[in-house]
C-alpha cells in the first residue's frame, strides 16, 4: 500500500478507534493491525506524530495514567470537536466508498 | 547477564540526544517499547532478543524527531531550528568571496583549472558539432519516416545498397503499401550549352517523377508534381540555373546536352542541395534516358532506389512480404532477396552495415574522454590544494555549517567554474570552427535548425562536468574535522592521495591510447599511399573523354605521342582505382547454377603498358590482332583462379552485360594480368576482366615523363583544345584522385591527431599543476638537500620518479586498449599494416616527453632555487 494512502487513512482510523474508548499508542498499532488483517502495517514513526498533531489540533486529549502492571502510559481520548471531525471524515470516506462501489459493480446495476 | 533496565536506560539516553525529542515524548515511546518487549517475551523470546527486536523496530523513530518538530513548528518548511538551512543567500556572498579570494591568491591554479576545463569543453563542443553534422544527414526530408532505400542481399551473405531497375515499379504495382518510388542513377557527364554559355556537367541525376514528391528539395520555381512529367524535363539547382541564365527566369528555357545530343526543357529550379544530403545533384531528369530494355532488367544491381510507404505501414512487417520478389521474377535458382532500410539510416549504415556510425560513436567516445580528463585535472588540482582551504572548512563547521552544506559549497564552486569554462569555450568555438572545418572536410556551423539540441547537450555536459569535477573535492573537503584543521598548522591532509593516483594513471592511459591510435592511423594512411596497387599511378595525367574527342581519339593519340615528354596514351571506362562495376559471366564448366559476378572495365589499347601492369601469361591487347576490338579480353589472376583453368588462354567467356551488342558478348581470353587493387585497399583483390569497348571510354590517361611535366602538360592541353574545342579543359594527376578516395581516412587521421594532441595537452596541464604544487610544498626539503650537497639533476630525478611509475602503469592499460581498438579499425582494410612494438613504444615515449616537460620544468626551477631563499624564514 502506498505511503500517501496510509497517511490519508491515519486520521479517520485513529479517531474511529478512539470512539470505542481511550487508548494508547501501542494498543492503537495492535488494533489497526488486527482490524486490517495485517494489511495496514503502521510504523511508530507514522503514528506518534499523527497523535501529537491531532492533539495539537484539539481533536484528542492525552493523559498520563498508570496501568494495572504499574506502567505509565499516555492515554488518548476523543474531544467533542474530535467527534464532530470524525463525523465529517465519515461522510467523506463513505461518499468515496459509495462511488467506488457503484463503479465496481457490474454495469446493469447502474441503471 | 542481560539487564533489561540498564538496556532501556541506555536506549533512553540515546533517544535524548535527538534535540527534537522532549523527555515527555521519550517517556511515551518508552512505554511503547516496554509493551512491545512484553508481547515479544510472551511469544517466547528471551528478554535480550525481545529488547533488540523492539528497539530495532523503533529505529525509524530517528525520523520521528523531525516529524514531531513538524507538528509543533511554526515554520512552513518544518525545518527544525537546529538544522542548517539548505541555502542562505547571505552566506552565498561569503562563498563567492572566499572562492575568488582563493583564486586570486593562487592565480596559477585558477588559470590551469579553467584552461583545462575550457580545452576539454571546446574539444567536446567541436566533436559534438561534427557528430551532429554526421547524424543530421538526410533528416531534413519531411516524409523521412516513410522513406526507405531498397537494399539487396545475396542469400545469407552481405547486403548492399543498390537494386535492379525493374524492382521499384514492380513494388509499386504489386503492393498497395508502396505509395511512391524513385530510382536514382548518376548519369554520364555531358557538355551542356545555352547559347554561348557552356559547362561540362558532372552531377546529372536520372530519376523518376516520384523523386520530388518524396524528397523535400524545395522548389524556387516550378511545381514538384509536374516537374519531371516529360522525358526531357530538367530540374536545376539554383546555383546551376544561375550559371546558365543569370537573373533570367529559366522556366521553359532549353539546354542542349551534347551527350546524348538532345534538348532539355527546364521545368523547375530547386534550392541548392544542403551538404548533409546523401543525394547530391546539379541537374535532374528522367531515368527513361537509360533505355527501356535496361529499365526492365531484373538482374543488374546498379540502381539506387527509394520507396515511400503509406502512413502507418510497418517496414518490419513489409520486409518479409517483398523478400522473395527477385526470385519470383528471375527464377527459383536466384538467391538474392530485397529489403528496405530507413532512408535516414542509409548514410550511417551504408550497404546495410555500420559504417559512418562507427566513426560517430568513436569520436563521441573521444569527446567524453577528453572532457573526463579535464574533470580529472580539476579534481586533482582541487584535492591537492585542499589543505589550503582546510581552515576555511574548519571555521565554517565551527560556526555551524553541516557537512552537506560544505559539500554543496564546493560543488557549486565547481559548477560555477564549469559554467565559466563552457562560456569561454562557446566564445572560442566560432573562432576555431573554420580551422576545424578544414580539418574535417566539412562546412559546419554552430547554429542551425537543431541548435536547441546542441545547446541542451552542451549545457548538460557543463553541468555533468561540474558535478563530476566537484564531487570528489566536495566529498574530501567536507570530511575535514574542524578540531584538526584549526588546532595546528597542518601541511597536508593525507586523504585522497591514492584516489588521485588512480585518476592520473587513468588520464595517462587515455592519452597514450589516443596517441597510439593516431600513430597507427597515420602509418596505415602512409602505407596506403605508398603501397603497390599492382599498377603505377605516378605521372599519369587524367582528362575526361568527350563526344568530340572520342571519334578522333587515335589521331589525338598519335599527335601526342609524336611529341616529347609523352610516354604513353590510353583510355578507360573508369579510373583504374575506382572501378565499381560488376557483371555476371558464364563459362564452360561453371559449377554454379548461375553466372558468377566479376569486376570489369572497358579499356583501350596500351592500357596495361600505360599503367605498367604486368601481363603474366599470354599477351596484351594489340592492334596486331584484328579481333581484339571485338572478342578478346584480359583477366586477372584471381579470375583465372575462379574459373579453375590451369591455362585460361583461349577459353571463351560469355558475359551478360545487356547494354552492349549481343554479337560482342562472347569473349576469348588472350592474356592474364597480375592481380591489382581495382577499388581501394579496404576492399581487397577480386576477379576482374578487361575488354576494349570504345563507346564507353570516359577517361583518357596520359603517362608523361617526370622530367618534362610542365612541357608535357602544355602539349596535352594544346592537343585537347585542338581536337575538342567545345569542351572546357581540365586535368588531374591520377595520384591526386587516388588520395581523394582516401579523404575519409585522411580526415579521420587528422581528427585523431588533433584530439590526441589536445588530450595530451589537457593531461600535461593537470600534471604541471600537480608538479608545481609538489615543488612548492617541498621547497624546504629541496633546500636542505641542496645544502647537504644534492645536485639539481638528482633532485629532478627524485621528484619525477613517482610520475614515471605512473606512466609505466598507464601503459599497461593503454597498450591492450589501443591494440584492441586498432585491430578492429585495421580489420576494415583488406591490406593493412601490422601492429608493431615500435608504435607502442613511440606512443609511450611521446607521453613520457609530455610528462617530463610538464613535471621537469617546474621541478627544475625548484631544484635550481637558491637554498638560502627557501630556508631563510624558518
Amino acid at each position: 500500500m502506498s505511503k500517501t494512502l496510509i497517511a490519508a487513512t491515519a486520521k479517520p482510523m485513529v479517531l474511529s478507534l478512539l470512539l470505542r474508548g481511550e487508548s494508547y499508542g501501542y494498543r492503537i498499532l495492535q488494533d489497526v493491525m488486527e482490524l486490517s488483517g495485517g494489511t495496514l502495517d503502521w510504523s511508530e514513526a507514522l503514528l506518534y506524530p499523527v497523535l501529537h498533531k491531532l492533539e495539537k489540533d484539539g481533536l484528542i486529549l492525552s493523559q498520563w495514567k498508570t496501568s494495572g502492571e504499574n506502567r505509565m502510559r499516555k492515554y488518548y481520548s476523543l474531544t467533542d470537536s474530535g467527534r464532530r471531525e470524525l463525523e465529517d471524515e465519515k461522510e467523506r470516506w463513505l461518499s468515496i466508498h459509495g462511488a467506488f462501489v457503484r463503479l465496481w459493480t457490474p454495469a446493469e446495476s447502474l441503471e | 547477564m542481560f539487564d533489561l533496565e540498564k538496556a532501556v536506560a541506555r536506549w533512553r539516553k540515546q533517544m535524548g540526544s535527538d534535540p527534537a525529542l522532549e523527555p515527555g515524548y521519550i517517556a511515551e515511546i518508552e512505554s511503547h517499547l516496554r509493551d512491545k518487549i512484553d508481547t515479544l517475551v510472551g511469544k517466547g523470546r528471551t528478554p535480550e532478543q525481545a529488547f533488540d527486536e523492539a528497539a530495532r523496530s523503533l529505529d525509524r523513530l530517528n525520523l520521528v524527531g523531525s516529524e514531531f518538530t513538524k507538528v509543533y513548528s511554526a515554520r512552513r518548511s518544518g525545518r527544525p531550528s537546529w538544522q542548517p538551512p539548505r541555502f542562505v543567500p547571505a552566506i552565498a556572498w561569503s562563498y563567492i568571496r572566499t572562492a575568488t579570494r582563493f583564486a586570486r591568491r593562487h592565480k596559477g591554479f585558477a588559470v590551469l583549472n579553467i584552461a583545462g576545463l575550457t580545452v576539454g569543453m571546446l574539444s567536446f563542443l567541436l566533436i559534438m558539432t561534427w557528430v551532429r553534422n554526421e547524424l543530421s544527414y538526410d533528416r531534413f526530408h519531411e516524409k523521412k519516416d516513410r522513406l526507405f532505400m531498397i537494399l539487396s542481399r545475396s542469400g545469407d551473405g552481405p547486403t548492399w545498397n543498390s537494386t535492379t531497375y525493374a524492382l521499384p515499379p514492380a513494388l509499386k504495382a504489386g503492393y498497395p503499401e508502396v505509395e511512391d518510388y524513385a530510382r536514382v542513377w548518376p548519369w554520364h557527364d555531358s557538355l551542356v550549352r545555352y547559347g554561348d554559355v557552356r559547362f561540362e556537367e558532372h552531377e546529372i541525376t536520372l530519376t523518376d517523377p516520384g523523386f520530388f514528391r518524396m524528397f523535400s528539395f524545395p522548389f524556387v520555381r516550378g511545381n514538384p508534381e509536374m516537374a519531371l512529367a516529360e522525358k526531357n524535363s530538367l530540374v536545376l539547382t539554383q546555383e546551376t540555373a544561375r550559371r546558365y541564365f543569370g537573373e533570367e527566369n529559366p522556366l521553359g528555357k532549353t539546354l542542349y546536352f551534347s551527350n546524348p545530343g538532345q534538348d532539355f526543357t527546364v521545368t523547375g529550379v530547386v534550392r541548392d542541395v544542403p551538404p548533409n544530403s546523401s543525394l547530391q545533384f546539379d541537374m535532374v531528369t528522367r531515368v527513361e534516358w537509360l533505355g527501356e530494355e535496361r529499365l526492365a532488367r531484373w538482374t543488374e544491381y546498379v540502381a539506387y532506389a527509394y520507396v515511400q510507404l503509406r502512413t502507418g505501414v510497418s517496414v518490419e512487417a513489409f520486409n518479409p512480404r517483398i523478400s522473395g520478389i527477385l526470385i519470383e521474377h528471375v527464377g527459383p535458382n536466384w538467391k538474392d532477396t530485397a529489403l528496405l532500410q530507413p532512408f535516414t539510416k542509409s548514410y550511417l549504415y551504408e550497404d546495410g552495415r555500420p559504417g559512418v556510425i562507427i566513426r560517430v560513436v568513436m569520436f563521441s567516445g573521444i569527446a567524453v574522454l577528453i572532457l573526463l580528463m579535464a574533470c580529472i585535472n580539476f579534481m586533482n588540482l582541487s584535492t591537492v590544494q585542499s589543505s589550503q582551504r582546510a581552515r576555511e572548512v574548519g571555521l565554517r563547521k565551527t560556526v555551524g555549517a553541516g557537512r552537506a552544506q560544505i559539500a554543496r559549497q564546493f560543488l557549486a564552486e565547481a559548477l560555477l567554474l564549469s559554467a565559466i569554462s563552457m562560456t569561454l569555450a562557446l566564445c572560442i568555438a566560432p573562432l576555431v570552427l573554420p580551422a576545424f572545418n578544414l580539418l574535417a572536410g566539412k562546412s559546419m556551423t554552430l547554429s542551425g535548425p537543431d541548435t536547441g539540441g546542441l545547446i541542451v547537450i552542451v549545457g548538460l555536459a557543463a553541468v555533468v562536468a561540474g558535478l563530476l569535477a566537484g564531487s570528489y573535492p566536495a566529498f574530501l573537503l567536507s570530511s575535514f574535522k574542524p578540531v584538526e584543521t584549526l588546532r595546528s598548522r597542518i601541511s597536508a591532509i593525507p586523504g585522497g592521495a591514492s584516489f588521485r593516483r588512480i585518476l592520473i594513471v587513468f588520464q595517462f592511459a587515455a592519452s597514450v591510447t589516443l596517441i597510439l591510435c593516431s600513430i597507427v592511423v597515420a602509418r596505415q594512411l602512409r602505407f596506403i599511399r605508398n603501397s603497390d596497387l599492382g599498377f603505377s599511378r605516378d605521372q599519369v595525367v587524367t582528362i575526361e573523354n568527350n563526344l568530340q574527342l572520342k571519334p578522333k581519339f587515335d589521331v589525338f593519340k598519335q599527335e601526342l605521342l609524336g611529341q616529347g615528354g609523352i610516354i604513353n596514351v590510353t583510355a578507360g571506362g573508369q579510373r583504374p582505382n575506382s572501378v565499381g562495376q560488376t557483371i555476371r559471366v558464364n563459362w564452360e564448366g561453371n559449377p554454379n547454377p548461375l553466372p558468377a559476378p566479376i569486376g570489369y572495365t572497358m579499356v583501350d589499347y596500351d592500357f596495361f603498358e600505360t599503367f605498367e601492369m604486368k601481363i603474366v601469361r599470354g599477351r596484351s591487347l594489340s592492334r596486331g590482332y584484328a579481333t581484339d576490338e571485338t572478342e578478346s579480353c584480359i583477366i586477372n589472376e584471381a579470375a583465372a583462379k575462379m574459373f579453375g583453368w590451369d591455362d585460361p588462354i583461349g577459353h571463351i567467356l560469355y558475359w551478360s552485360q545487356g547494354a552492349i551488342d549481343p554479337s560482342l558478348r562472347n569473349v576469348r581470353i588472350v592474356g592474364v594480368v597480375k592481380d591489382f587493387y581495382d577499388r581501394s585497399l579496404r576492399a581487397g583483390i577480386r576477379p576482374f576482366m578487361f575488354r576494349i569497348y570504345r563507346p564507353w571510354l570516359q577517361y583518357v590517361f596520359i603517362k608523361v615523363d617526370k622530367n618534362q611535366i610542365p612541357e608535357a602538360l602544355g602539349r596535352v592541353r594544346a592537343a585537347f583544345e585542338k581536337f575538342a574545342p567545345d569542351y572546357p579543359y581540365s586535368f588531374e594527376f591520377l595520384d591526386e584522385a587516388f588520395n581523394r578516395d582516401y579523404s575519409v581516412e585522411t580526415q579521420q587521421g587528422r581528427l585523431f591527431n588533433t584530439f590526441g594532441m589536445l588530450s595530451a595537452f589537457v593531461a600535461a596541464l593537470g600534471l604541471f599543476g600537480l608538479a608545481a604544487f609538489t615543488a612548492e610544498r617541498k621547497t624546504k626539503e629541496i633546500g636542505i638537500r641542496k645544502v647537504l650537497g644534492a645536485s639539481a639533476s638528482s633532485l629532478v630525478a627524485m621528484m619525477t620518479k613517482e610520475y614515471l611509475v605512473w606512466v609505466a602503469l598507464a601503459n599497461m592499460i593503454a597498450w591492450p586498449a589501443g591494440y584492441y581498438f586498432m585491430t578492429k579499425w585495421l580489420n576494415g582494410f583488406a591490406s593493412r599494416i601490422r601492429l608493431e612494438v615500435p608504435f607502442f613504444l613511440a606512443a609511450s615515449a611521446a607521453m613520457l616527453v609530455v610528462v617530463l616537460a610538464a613535471v621537469g620544468t617546474r621541478t627544475l626551477r625548484a631544484a635550481r632555487a637558491n637554498p638560502v631563499d627557501s630556508l631563510r624564514y624558518e
